[in-house]
């Protein structure tokens, strides 16, 4: 691996993290909080080592796949390990390991917090919470893609690397623009959301913190009772409604942009996300309609809002489903493994590659039955190449072989199984709450140091989908050559 | 601009390289997986699999916002139907490859019927170039501007030229003709020679003038001008048909050696005036029963790189006055100048050269576009003509008042028919063809050479 251009990556993303704390900064001093020189320190040390780094010269060597994963890899690593540092400096999260499980959990759009009191923190320290959700959600060097289109031709690797989904493509010809307009569109559709939370009487603040936490599908709110809080029905749909937008693919949102809805109907995957999302939502209604009153309205409110979060891997919670019955607890965690559509802010394996994989099952068991027979997968209309398929199976097997590494060690701290999955499950598919312990009104300060470790991990490797991270423990990735 | 390219081989890559670095929005289509994977892994392009004239991928790609459609996969018949199915669909150009020999009188024809906008055909125009060469065998490339009038020559300096070891200044006023040096590759640099560069020996020079002049310039550096008489082809390639018809109407005998039996029986339908020879070019035997040694120029035309490059060297080393190969891998090209071949054809390249050169004129409608593009000494330096129109902003200003960036360097003006080689006092004016070197990336337009 070249070093060099690495370390170059590095020096931009530091430059852009620097420069994406200023808001927070801005905030601090209209509050005139002791998080100022938190973050003016946090500010010229991220930004003096991005400035070193990114003047480090190239000559000429051009970046190549494995430069990409690895660099996307160092970039969210070293990226996490500093953004923790206003938490840190300030005194927010007195524990350094703590404060880089809350932001590792911010950029790869979690929302597993280890505050119990979130609302005693200052509103800079806060926003800087949320404001990671965003920068993490359609990605940091995306980010540096649209704004810098200068990292050349071969930073296509890039966006593979960071991109959720299979085959993640481009919208236009040219990266760049892609990126670009992949961040119109993220913001736009954010700045809606803030003004529809606006008119539902959120405060501005507010509405920029869940707003954020939405648009990244995070789940950091500002609040103890996240959206519950507010006890709006009104809120609560408009970030049901936004929750489930964010977890559609953009590039679907690029085709409404354009006027091309048959496409968007014709799309399998997204036929699928809202075919499970409705079912889901009518059964766990049914089901939970006596704990509220036989009130058709509220249950609809509230099975609606816990589905939109766990499909979307958002995390935010309006009611406690740890005390539902059993099937609606089922279906979340069933809803847990799928997660968002590919190319969306949403974290878990993924529709498209549940759909191939039933495909694939389903071409298996026509292959046992009729030997000779010859066939296809395809996907809207179009044949799944053979190594798209075999990188799904790949990916499906180390994502469960990641996840038994870890709860066998979270194992260590022994709490109750299902907190125990649910924590490794919530981590690694970025969706924040689990169950019993960790579920929607807990949170994870209770883990050892190294249970917290292994679930920062988890989150990393959840959101960077498996593949950049392991290829940094390839020993050949190490070598000059 | 927004450009299809269907086909990713070599001519679809090389395009889609040089396109999406002068920033326009490029989108391939290729059935095969692995000529997309290269393109996208190394270009910023967008590269969608499937069938060119398939009406679904066209729409996919966007055909009915497109400036232009270029197709240039393996198949000519392909290549005229996506042409005819993208401009049905909306795209404002199109251009087609076009190279069986069968179609080759009819391009006038097709170029209306199907309303393609522009025809290539590498082979022809490769034969073209060879037989351009041929008319000046002390050089080794020869390129013409202002529809054939001026010429620009490229040789190598030798020991025994006059011109070494003396300032250009002094040089110019020794010389028998107008001439003017435009371009040396001196040790892998580059250099716009100014009036106090001295060439040495084993310098690479383009030199542009009038044929006249440019005749009377090798004269005095004592370089026979003695046309080919005899040239002996290996390979029975279409390039081969196409230069055979050529120089076969100039009245030079050719003989074309070709290993294929049923090869050897179709050329010898269609070239009827030369002397087909079935027999491994690559055999020193075949060669020698051929009389190697008493032809007067040799050309290299088989489908292997490896093949040509061997026949070549062994007629170059028998002492053949003129050598001439085609190499398909241009990284290839400065290994082979190494071992004194300069003479050097890739059809492929020259393609996409053409092609390259009427984007930029489409690119540039308005303003005074670009005729003629050449791309020189390893595609470090570019030689373009461009006609001054109303829309130049310096008609009728002396050069030496202008401000010109750096590297640039008008070489020539043709004004009604007269070459004018320029100096301070000259100007350009309205309806001047003007031909501009440059060494820093490329010109659209005459304005742009103003600093």
């Amino acid at each position: 691996m070249n070093m060099r251009v690495v370390l170059k990556l590095l020096g931009t993303v530091l430059m852009w993290e620097s420069i994406l704390m200023i808001p927070s900064l801005i905030i601090a001093i209209l509050d005139n909080s002791y998080e100022i020189s938190a973050f003016i320190i946090s500010i010229i040390i991220i930004g003096v080592l991005g400035f070193a780094l990114m003047n480090i010269k190239t000559n000429g060597f051009q970046m190549r796949n494995r430069e990409g994963f690895a660099g996307v890899a160092i970039c969210w690593v070293v990226m996490s390990l500093l953004g923790a540092l206003p938490f840190y400096i300030s005194g927010a999260i007195p524990a350094y390991i703590d404060a880089v499980f809350e932001t590792v959990s911010g950029f790869t759009t979690t929302g597993s917090s280890i505050l119990t009191d979130i609302e005693i923190l200052p509103r800079g320290i806060l926003f800087w919470r949320s404001f990671t959700h965003w920068i993490g959600g359609m990605g940091v060097l995306i980010l540096t893609l649209a704004l810098m289109p200068s990292l050349g031709a071969r930073s296509v690797f890039l966006m593979r690397a960071e991109s959720p989904g299979p085959s993640p493509g481009k919208l236009v010809p040219k990266i760049s623009e892609t990126a670009k307009l992949l961040y119109i569109i993220y913001a736009g559709m954010t700045i809606i959301q803030i003004i529809l939370l606006v008119i539902a009487k959120m405060s501005l603040y507010d509405a920029f913190i869940h707003a954020f936490g939405t648009a990244g599908t995070g789940g950091f709110s500002n609040k103890g009772l996240s959206v519950g809080a507010y006890n709006s029905p009104l809120i609560e749909w408009i970030i049901t409604i936004f929750m489930l937008l964010f977890g559609v693919n953009f590039s679907l949102h690029y085709l409404l942009l354009k006027g091309d809805f048959k496409s968007i109907l014709k799309n399998e995957e997204f036929r699928l996300y809202w075919l499970t999302v409705i079912i889901s939502i009518i059964i766990i209604c049914i089901n939970v309609l006596p704990l509220y009153n036989y009130s058709v309205a509220d249950s609809l409110t509230k099975s609606s809002f816990q589905v939109a979060t766990i499909v979307t891997t958002t995390g935010y919670a309006t009611t406690d489903f740890n005390l539902w019955p059993m099937l609606p607890k089922s279906i979340l965690l069933m809803l847990m493994f799928f997660g968002a559509c590919a190319g969306s802010t949403g974290g878990g394996i993924k529709f498209i590659r549940v759909l191939l994989l039933f495909k694939a099952v389903a071409y298996e068991i026509r292959h046992t039955v009729h030997p000779n027979s010859i066939g296809t997968i395809k996907i809207n209309g179009r044949k799944v190449d053979i190594s798209v398929m075999s990188g799904i199976m790949v990916f499906f097997f180390a994502y469960v072989a990641t996840m038994i590494v870890a709860i066998l060690i979270v194992s260590l701290d022994n709490f109750d199984f299902m907190t125990t999955f649910s924590a490794v499950l919530a981590t690694i598919s970025n969706i924040g709450p689990g169950f019993e312990i960790v579920g929607p009104m807990g949170n994870y300060a209770d883990f050892s140091v190294l249970s917290k470790i292994v679930l920062t991990c988890c989150m990393i490797i959840g959101r960077l989908e498996v593949m950049p991270i392991f290829v940094l423990m390839s020993p050949s990735i190490w070598k000059k050559r | 601009m927004k450009i299809i390219i269907i086909g990713g081989g070599k001519v679809g890559y090389t395009l889609a390289k040089q396109l999406s670095t002068e920033n326009h929005d490029i989108t391939v289509i290729d059935n095969n997986i692995s000529a997309l994977n290269r393109a996208d892994e190394t270009l910023d392009v967008m590269c969608i699999k499937g069938n060119g004239a398939s009406v679904e991928v066209l729409q996919e790609a966007n055909v009915a916002d497109s400036d232009l459609l270029i197709a240039v996969t393996d198949g000519d018949e392909l290549n005229m139907i996506c042409c005819v199915i993208g401009k049905k669909l909306g795209a404002k150009h199109t251009v087609a490859r076009i190279r069986n020999t069968d179609y080759s009188g009819e391009h006038h024809m097709l170029k209306e019927e199907l309303e393609l906008d522009l025809v290539i055909n590498p082979e022809m125009d490769a034969a073209a170039e060879i037989a351009r060469i041929l008319q000046f065998p002390f050089a080794a490339n020869v390129e013409t501007f202002a529809n054939n009038m001026l010429e620009m020559v490229e040789f190598r300096v030798m020991e025994s030229d006059p011109i070494i070891n003396i300032k250009l200044m002094d040089l110019t006023k020794k010389l028998p003709s107008k001439v003017l040096f435009c371009s040396v590759k001196h040790n892998n640099q580059i250099i716009i020679p100014n009036g106090n560069y001295i060439f040495e020996v084993g310098d690479v020079v383009y030199v542009i003038g009038e044929r006249s002049g440019i005749s009377k310039f090798f004269k005095y550096l004592g370089r026979s001008a003695q046309r080919a008489k005899n040239v002996t082809i290996v390979g029975g390639s279409r390039i081969s048909i196409y230069l055979t018809w050529l120089l076969t109407e100039t009245g030079i005998n050719v003989k074309v050696i070709e290993l294929n039996n049923n090869r050897c029986v179709l050329l010898s339908e269609v070239l009827p005036h030369a002397l087909i020879i079935c027999g491994d070019g690559t055999d020193q035997d075949v060669l020698e029963n051929e009389n190697i040694h008493s032809t007067d120029a040799f050309i290299a035309l088989t489908d292997r790189d490896e093949e040509n490059l061997i026949s070549s060297i062994y007629a170059h080393q028998c002492g053949v006055p003129k050598v001439i190969l085609k190499i398909n891998r241009v990284n290839y090209i400065p290994i082979v100048n190494q071992l004194g071949l300069d003479s050097i054809i890739s059809p492929k390249y020259t393609a996409a050269n053409n092609i390259l050169r009427y984007v930029r004129a489409l690119n540039n409608s308005r303003g005074s576009a670009v005729e003629k593009l050449y791309k020189i000494l390893d595609d470090k330096a570019e030689v373009a003509e461009f006609t001054a129109n109303s829309s130049t902003k310096f008609l009728n200003i002396k050069l030496k008042d202008l401000v010109i960036k750096e590297n640039i360097l008008i070489a020539a003006i043709v004004r009604n028919k007269k070459i004018i080689i320029p100096y301070g006092n000259d100007f350009i004016k309205e309806e001047d063809k003007v031909i501009v070197i440059t060494k820093t990336g490329f010109i659209s337009d005459l304005n742009d050479i103003l600093g």
